[in-house]
C-alpha cells in the first residue's frame, strides 16, 4: 500500500460531502433536540398502526413483503426503512399474539424479520407463541416475478387482513397489489424503485414513493436523529437545485 | 454491554469498507468477499425455510402446490449432485420458459390496474396518465398516418415530462438512501442491534 495514497478530484469531492453532511447531521440533531421538531407524517404510516390494531381485533393476519433489496447490495437503505415499519407492525401486532407473514424476496433478509418478529414477542413476553415460519423465503432476488407471485398468493389465499410492501419493490409489486385488490385488504405500498412507484399508486392512496418510505424511522419511531437526517436532505436538495439553476444559466449565458 | 457488543464490530467494519472503497479497494474486497459468503449461508437458510414451510402445507393442508413444490426441489437437487450439467438443461428448459411466461403476463395485470385506477379516480391526472399510455401504446403499434405526429410527442413527453420527473424522485431516493447509509456506518441505527 502506498501511503499517503493518491485522492482524485471525485474522491476528494465525495470525502468533503461526507464530512459536511456529518457536520451538518451533527448541527440538525442539536436542533431538533433544542426546539423539540416533530415531522408531519404521511397517512399511510397511521394506516400501519391502524392495520395492527385491526389485525389483533379481527384475528386475521398481517401481511408484510420486504421486497428483494439484498443486505450487501445497494439497496440496503431501502431494506433498513422497511424493516423499521415491520418492527413497528411486530411490536403492535405482538402484543394481541398476531404475528406478521413477512414475505421476502432475498434470503439474506431472513434473519432480519425472524429477528424483528422474535424481538416484539420477547418484548410482549410471548416468546413461548412466536411462529417460527412467520417469515417466509419466497424467491431469490434473481427472480423478481416469482416473488410477486408467492406473495400475491399468500396474499390472496392466506388469512390477511390487510398488506404492506415496502423495500425495494420492482415491477413485481403489480402482482400483490392486484392481489391485495382483488381480496379487498387495505393495503400500504413503497418502493424507492421508479416502476415500482408508479405500478403502486394504481392500487393504494396509502403511497410512500420513494424518499417518504425511507423515512420510516422518523415518521414511526421519531427519533431525533431521524427527523434531523430529514432535514439535512432538504438542505441537499435545495444546494442541488440552486447548482442545476446556476450552472443552466452559465450555459445559457456561453451559448 | 449486550447491546454494545454488535456495533463494536459493525460500526468499524463498514467505516473500513468504506475507507477502503475510497482510498485502499482490496481491503473492501475482503470485507465484501466476507459478506458474499455470509449471503451464501443466509441463501441455504432460505431454502431450508422454503422446504419447511411447503412440507407443512404439503402434510397439513394437502396443498397440491406444495407437493409439486418441494418433489422438485429434490429432483433438481439430486439430479444437480449427480449430473451437473443437467441442472442447466432443466434450467433453460423449465425455469426460463415459467419466468418468461410470469413476466408477459405483467403486461395483462398492468393493464387491469389501470382500469382499476380509472374505475377509483376520475380525476385530470387520471385523463393525462391515460392519454399519454395511449399515445405510448399507439406510437409503438406502427400505424401509418398516425405514427408521423405520434412519435415527435411520445419523444417530447419522454425528454420532457418522463426524465425530469425520474430526476426528481431519483435524486429524492439517492439523498434519503446517502442519509440512511450514513445513519447506518455511524451507528445511529443499529437495525442489527434489538
Amino acid at each position: 500500500m502506498i501511503w499517503p495514497p493518491e485522492i482524485d478530484l471525485e474522491t476528494g469531492l465525495f470525502i468533503g460531502l461526507l464530512v459536511i453532511t456529518i457536520l451538518l447531521l451533527v448541527v440538525q440533531v442539536r436542533r431538533v433536540r433544542q426546539q423539540g421538531l416533530q415531522l408531519v407524517a404521511p397517512l399511510a404510516f397511521a394506516a400501519l398502526g391502524r392495520q395492527a390494531a385491526e389485525a389483533i381485533e379481527n384475528g386475521r393476519q398481517l401481511h408484510m413483503g420486504l421486497g428483494r433489496g439484498s443486505l450487501h447490495q445497494s439497496h440496503l437503505p431501502a431494506t433498513a426503512a422497511a424493516q423499521e415499519a415491520l418492527d413497528h407492525l411486530a411490536q403492535r401486532s405482538s402484543v394481541g399474539g398476531v404475528a406478521p407473514h413477512v414475505t421476502l424476496g432475498d434470503a439474506t433478509l431472513l434473519p432480519v424479520a425472524q429477528e424483528s418478529i422474535q424481538s416484539a414477542y420477547i418484548q410482549a413476553k410471548r416468546l413461548t407463541q412466536y411462529p417460527i415460519d412467520s417469515a417466509q423465503f419466497v424467491a431469490p432476488y434473481t427472480a423478481p416475478n416469482a416473488y410477486g407471485v408467492g406473495s400475491g398468493d399468500i396474499i390472496r389465499h392466506g388469512q390477511v387482513g390487510s398488506s404492506t410492501v415496502l423495500g425495494h419493490v420492482g415491477a413485481e409489486i403489480a402482482f400483490m397489489g392486484e392481489a391485495g385488490a382483488k381480496a379487498g385488504v387495505e393495503q400500504v405500498l413503497g418502493s424507492d424503485d421508479p416502476a415500482g412507484m408508479a405500478i403502486a399508486t394504481a392500487y393504494t392512496p396509502y403511497l410512500l414513493a420513494g424518499e417518504t418510505m425511507l423515512a420510516a424511522g422518523a415518521a414511526l419511531h421519531k427519533r431525533p436523529s431521524h427527523i434531523a437526517s430529514l432535514l439535512v436532505q432538504n438542505l441537499w436538495r435545495v444546494g442541488i437545485i440552486l447548482a442545476l439553476l446556476v450552472l443552466a444559466i452559465l450555459r445559457f449565458i456561453q451559448g | 454491554m449486550k447491546r454494545l457488543f454488535p456495533a463494536i464490530f459493525a460500526v468499524p467494519i463498514g467505516l473500513a469498507t468504506l475507507v477502503g472503497l475510497l482510498l485502499y479497494p482490496p481491503l473492501s474486497q475482503l470485507f465484501l468477499q466476507w459478506g458474499g459468503i455470509l449471503a451464501a449461508f443466509a441463501l441455504l437458510m432460505g431454502v431450508v425455510n422454503l422446504m419447511r414451510v411447503h412440507l407443512q402445507r404439503a402434510t397439513q393442508e394437502r396443498n397440491v402446490f406444495s407437493v409439486a413444490l418441494v418433489l422438485s426441489m429434490w429432483i433438481v437437487f439430486l439430479v444437480s449432485a449427480l449430473n451437473p450439467a443437467t441442472a442447466s438443461l432443466i434450467f433453460n428448459t423449465v425455469q426460463v420458459p415459467l419466468e418468461a411466461a410470469v413476466a408477459s403476463l405483467l403486461a395483462f395485470v398492468l393493464l387491469a390496474a389501470g382500469f382499476r385506477l380509472l374505475q377509483r379516480q376520475r380525476t385530470g391526472w387520471m385523463l393525462l396518465f391515460w392519454l399519454s399510455a395511449l399515445i405510448v401504446l399507439l406510437s409503438s403499434v406502427g400505424l401509418p398516418g398516425v405514427q408521423e405526429w405520434l412519435v415527435p410527442v411520445r419523444q417530447l413527453l419522454d425528454t420532457l415530462v418522463v426524465t425530469a420527473g425520474m430526476r426528481g424522485v431519483l435524486l429524492g431516493v439517492a439523498l434519503g438512501s446517502f442519509l440512511g447509509a450514513l445513519r447506518l456506518l455511524l451507528g445511529i441505527d443499529q437495525p442489527y442491534n434489538k
